[in-house]
């Protein structure tokens, strides 16, 4: 599967049903009756490959199936949709963006006042989500509930787009690169234990689906695949920057959910090194990610979170070098290698 | 009070989610008096010393864990930049001593100009660095930093060191533990639990893999009993062991809370009542791990929490100690 | 049962988050002769089970019985009482009448704060903080000490009082008003013949952690569940989207609710011919359902909710027919659960 094909799906947390199914028939393509492939209540994507030797660690790889968006909460009586936000979504980056709501794709725009007509007081100030609202071209409340009503959700419509040097722009990068890397997994790992690939729903409001995965699953050890913050453009200083695209896979040290095991972190360091993969430090501690609810369950999980450097995340349109998500995959699948080794 | 054993477990290095050294010094302590001792996958340290099969089980969790800034990088003059790992209250850490896991060690300094409300992100460690490559050569990013140990005796009952929350508690339960008989009632499982400051996540998983009749955590309390003492707290040093009604994260057990008062009472253990409008301990874990687990707290006061001056009176201490022995010896129903 | 009877009296039972003691016992008593089984856990929920053929779901039904309070600290020489808050603004505190639940019985007092003829007219334009306030008893400072020890549970008095038609207010609709919901649901349910087997979960600490539910989840583990709660009633000032006519039955959409599960709800009241609206809930809930969804492997839960204006004051203000309503509904959607329940669960 092509990754302009994986950001293309549309899966706002709570609704990750698109992305799920085009996933589960890849799984089973890939997988081809070697394992299983099944999913649970809260609709994470399970791909379970059964141990070929005895008394190696059960390890479960994840990545997010779902993305930021929105949802309709209501429509003004002129027809215009007031909406939410679904996971962490700046509202001063969606004014003038395009959307496309519902599973009927109705195409919206979030309008912004025109400057001619601001005042300088609203000049200065940022528009917050009670202040903004979907413009699906329609006046009357309705027509525009009929369209799209209450509870759909919508999606940036961003193209995907290769630019520059090895460049992708996109969508939902964060966390469509990790399914990605994880699909790979799937195919090209040869993992002597156990192996479980979980692809999982609502990790941006709170890592929901992996904290009843990980129960499921009950791993020895887990390892998260993520799209992490660039910060490396606009003369930040080098202490700022948390991570530099082009400098390959992001190991994880630590965020506000985890701290990463110490062994793991090391292990993954020396193998980067040792096998002359591009790897760097993340060099922040902020947010959370499914590794949270996975290192704490039942009687706790070595864990470790490993990304795709992307500038701009959860805006609508992010951006990624290639080189890091070959370069993540290459760390991964090298990482298992040396864990089925123990 | 054993001052040798508390002197080594207060100054033993235990960065929250790095106690390898403080988890050796508390396991040697341990001796032979376990029945068994394990390190699960988290780094908790798990020693049972059973019951006679007739009680319950007993879960006795105190944290090895200290609040840290982390290093994530270091700017092109060689000042390592840092983010808090657990409730580091920045304004408290400017001109600190600081030690690292490593051996290094660094000074604390702020951003000049950085605004009235500091946040760990002002924030830089100073180790006599001069490039961006000497301070990560010496220093990589991941390398934790506590406040510098020292352990101060003021008086003849008061204690200081900046690790007191919660190698205190350590060292009554390990007080407590090596002091149990054998053939008593109750099984007790002393958790020497890891990573509470960042959110009691040690405890979570050692409570889920433990499988506790009854928990008590062993920390900490604030005190309101210092000049211009803010927020009406009822607690002070020196009246004795702290039974918590409740915290942030946990109301302890109404059945608990009873039977601590009352063991107290019946023993004659100096002992106070303790409501805490902000933070948590392992207790709050351990009471909504599986099904539920009836839970409490016995705290020890100290003033100045999360500063390198943390304070607190020895006699309270001893009577933790009693209260807690106390406890674990009546039948739970 | 005469649901206005049932709130006179259940509301009025003390039940602090943490102590809900005595809600627990009497809605143990009230459940028991409906149900197979009804029994106080460990951890201060009541659970009762009304068991079904055997050939459907374990259904779990919730509402929780903690209500807001305060806690006592410290002792002031005057004998005044400092106290914290679960759950209660400081704006609706002066002057309330409340009730210190002591192990000598309950003492009255009533919540103290400066007098506005005494505060500067900068400070009259502010709201009361908490540490303005204080609980006065009326006893000396000695006799306060022996009473009142630090972490005394403090529950707010107030009176059930029947409005026009079948409106009603009280204190602690939320959410004894559920309660008598699944009450009602119950008594309906012994009627009828039904595959599910029926856990009735009224849950403690809602308002704190929801201990209870947690707890509850797991232990049961059951294959579905509905959570009932509270919601904001139309009230001037509030933004649209924000509140719901107190006649209607809010049914919940976003992605800590199940779609199946909520469906189930939806199409049993449309048969009903019952008037439905939707909360949008673009994550947390800030109800019990949040820890349902995620208890053991996943539960797949939806939230109905009741519109009550004037949340978390001693005059929540609802309509009793909506108690009624409800229970009919939740009653026919369990009883009537089509054998092919499980895909409805499917991703």
């Amino acid at each position: 599967m092509l990754l302009s094909e994986l950001t293309a799906l549309r899966g706002v947390s709570g609704c990750e049903d698109e992305v799920r199914a085009a996933l589960r028939k890849e799984a089973e393509r890939i997988l081809g009756g070697r394992g299983r492939v099944f999913t649970d209540t809260i609709g994470n994507l399970y791909a379970c490959r059964d141990a070929r030797e005895p008394g190696k660690k059960r390890a479960m790889v994840c990545a997010h199936m779902d993305e930021v968006g929105f949802i309709i909460r209501f429509a003004t009586e002129d027809g215009l949709l007031r909406f939410d936000c679904v996971g962490g979504v700046d509202p001063r980056v969606i004014a003038s963006r395009r959307v496309l709501v519902g599973e009927n794709r109705v195409p919206g725009v979030i309008g912004f006042k025109a400057v001619h007509l601001m005042s300088d007081e609203e000049m200065k100030k940022a528009p917050d989500y009670s202040a903004l609202s979907i413009d699906i071209g329609v006046s009357t409340k309705e027509e525009a509930e009929r369209l799209c009503p209450p509870g759909s959700y919508a999606t940036f419509d961003t193209a995907f787009m290769e630019m520059g040097d090895g460049f992708v722009m996109s969508k939902a990068l964060d966390d469509r690169v990790g399914c990605f890397v994880l699909l790979r997994v799937l195919s090209e790992s040869d993992y002597p234990g156990e192996l479980c690939c979980v692809f999982t729903v609502q990790e941006e409001v709170g890592s929901r689906g992996a904290r009843v995965a990980a129960r499921r699953i009950q791993p020895d050890i887990a390892l998260i695949l993520e799209g992490t913050t660039a910060n490396d453009m606009g003369d930040v200083p080098v202490e700022k920057q948390v991570a530099r695209c082009g400098g390959g896979a992001v190991i994880s040290l630590m965020d506000r959910s985890a701290i990463m095991d110490a062994q793991l972190r090391a292990l993954a360091k020396q193998t980067a090194a040792r096998r002359g993969i591009p790897a760097q430090d993340k060099r922040a501690v902020a947010g959370g990610t499914d590794a949270g609810p996975i290192h704490t369950s039942c009687g706790g999980v070595p864990s470790l979170v490993m990304a795709v450097p992307c500038r701009y995340i959860h805006f609508p349109a992010s951006l990624c070098r290639l080189s890091d998500i070959d370069a993540l995959g290459a760390l991964t699948l090298a990482l298992l290698e040396e864990v089925g080794k123990q | 009070m054993n001052m040798e054993l508390l002197t080594q477990v207060l100054t033993a290095y235990g960065a929250t989610g790095r106690e390898g050294n403080v988890r050796a010094v508390i396991e040697r302590a341990l001796g032979a008096h376990a029945d068994s001792v394990r390190t699960d996958a988290m780094g908790n340290l798990i020693a049972v010393k059973k019951g006679d099969g007739t009680g319950k089980r007993i879960m006795l969790s105190s944290h090895m864990d200290h609040i840290a800034l982390v290093v994530i990088d270091a700017d092109e003059h060689g000042f390592l930049r840092v983010c808090a790992a657990g409730g580091v209250p920045a304004g408290k850490m400017v001109a600190q001593h600081v030690a690292f896991g490593n051996g290094e060690m660094g000074v604390v300094g702020a951003d000049g100009d950085a605004p009235a409300e500091l946040t760990p992100a002002h924030l830089y460690i100073d180790i006599g660095a001069d490039s961006r490559e000497e301070a990560l050569a010496r220093v990589p990013v991941g390398e934790f930093a506590v406040a510098a140990p020292r352990v101060a005796r003021m008086g003849e009952h008061r204690l200081a060191s900046p690790a007191m929350d919660d190698r205190i508690a350590c060292y009554a339960l390990l007080e407590v533990f090596c002091a149990l008989e054998d053939g008593m009632k109750n099984e007790v499982v002393a958790v020497f639990s890891v990573q509470e400051e960042v959110g009691l996540r040690g405890a979570t998983a050692a409570a889920y893999s433990v499988e506790p009749d009854v928990g008590v955590a062993l920390d900490v309390t604030a005190t309101g009993d210092v000049p211009g003492a803010k927020g009406h707290l009822p607690m002070k040093l020196g009246a004795g062991a702290a039974v918590k009604i409740l915290d942030r994260d946990m109301i302890a057990t109404p059945w608990v809370v009873d039977a601590m008062l009352d063991a107290a009472q019946q023993a004659g253990i100096p002992a106070q009542r303790e409501v805490l409008p902000f933070g948590g301990t392992d207790a709050a874990a351990i009471q909504r791990s599986r099904g539920g687990v009836p839970s409490g707290t016995i705290s020890i006061p100290c003033r100045y929490v999360h500063s390198a001056a943390e304070t607190v009176d020895l006699r309270d201490v001893q009577a933790a100690i009693d209260l807690t022995r106390a406890f674990v010896e009546r039948e739970m129903p | 049962m005469d649901t206005f009877e049932f709130l006179r009296e259940v509301t009025a039972l003390p039940g602090p988050s943490g102590y809900e003691q005595p809600v627990a016992e009497r809605l143990r008593t009230l459940f028991a002769p409906l149900c197979d089984e009804a029994q106080v856990d460990a951890m201060g929920s009541m659970i009762a089970v009304q068991r079904g053929t055997g050939k459907g779901p374990r259904v779990m039904l919730t509402a929780h019985i903690d209500e807001v309070c305060l806690v006592t600290s410290s002792v002031e020489k005057d004998g005044s009482i400092r106290f914290f808050s679960i759950g209660v603004a400081p704006q609706i505190l002066p002057a309330q009448a409340v009730r210190l639940l002591t192990r000598e019985g309950a003492i009255p007092g009533v919540i103290g704060a400066l007098p506005p003829h005494l505060q500067g007219t900068g400070d009259r334009k502010k709201p009361y903080q908490m540490d303005d306030l204080f609980i006065d008893t009326g006893l000396g400072a000695d006799r306060v000490r022996e009473l009142v020890p630090p972490g005394t549970f403090v529950q707010l008095v107030g009176e059930t009082t029947r409005l026009a038609g079948t409106r009603a207010a009280s204190k602690t609709m939320d959410d004894r008003a559920c309660a008598a919901i699944l009450l009602a649901c119950a008594e309906q349910m012994k009627a009828r013949v039904h595959d599910a087997d029926v856990y009735y979960v009224l849950a403690v600490r809602e308002e704190f952690d929801s201990l209870g539910a947690i707890t509850c989840s797991h232990r049961l583990a059951p294959d579905l569940a509905f959570v009932l709660d509270v919601t904001h009633g139309s009230m001037e000032g509030c933004a649209p989207g924000e509140t719901f006519p107190i006649d209607a039955t809010v049914l919940s959409v976003g992605p800590n609710l199940h779609r199946g599960v909520t469906q189930l709800l939806r199409a049993q009241a449309e048969k009903l011919h019952m008037k439905t609206v939707d909360e949008i809930y673009p994550g947390y809930t800030c109800t019990d359902a949040w820890w349902v969804q995620v208890a053991r492997e996943g539960i797949p839960c939806t939230l109905m909710s009741l519109p009550l204006k004037y949340m978390h004051t001693t005059v929540e203000l609802c309509d009793l027919s909506i108690i009624g309503e409800q229970a009919r509904l939740l009653c026919d959607t369990v009883a009537g659960l089509p054998a092919g329940w499980e895909e409805t669960l499917c991703c």
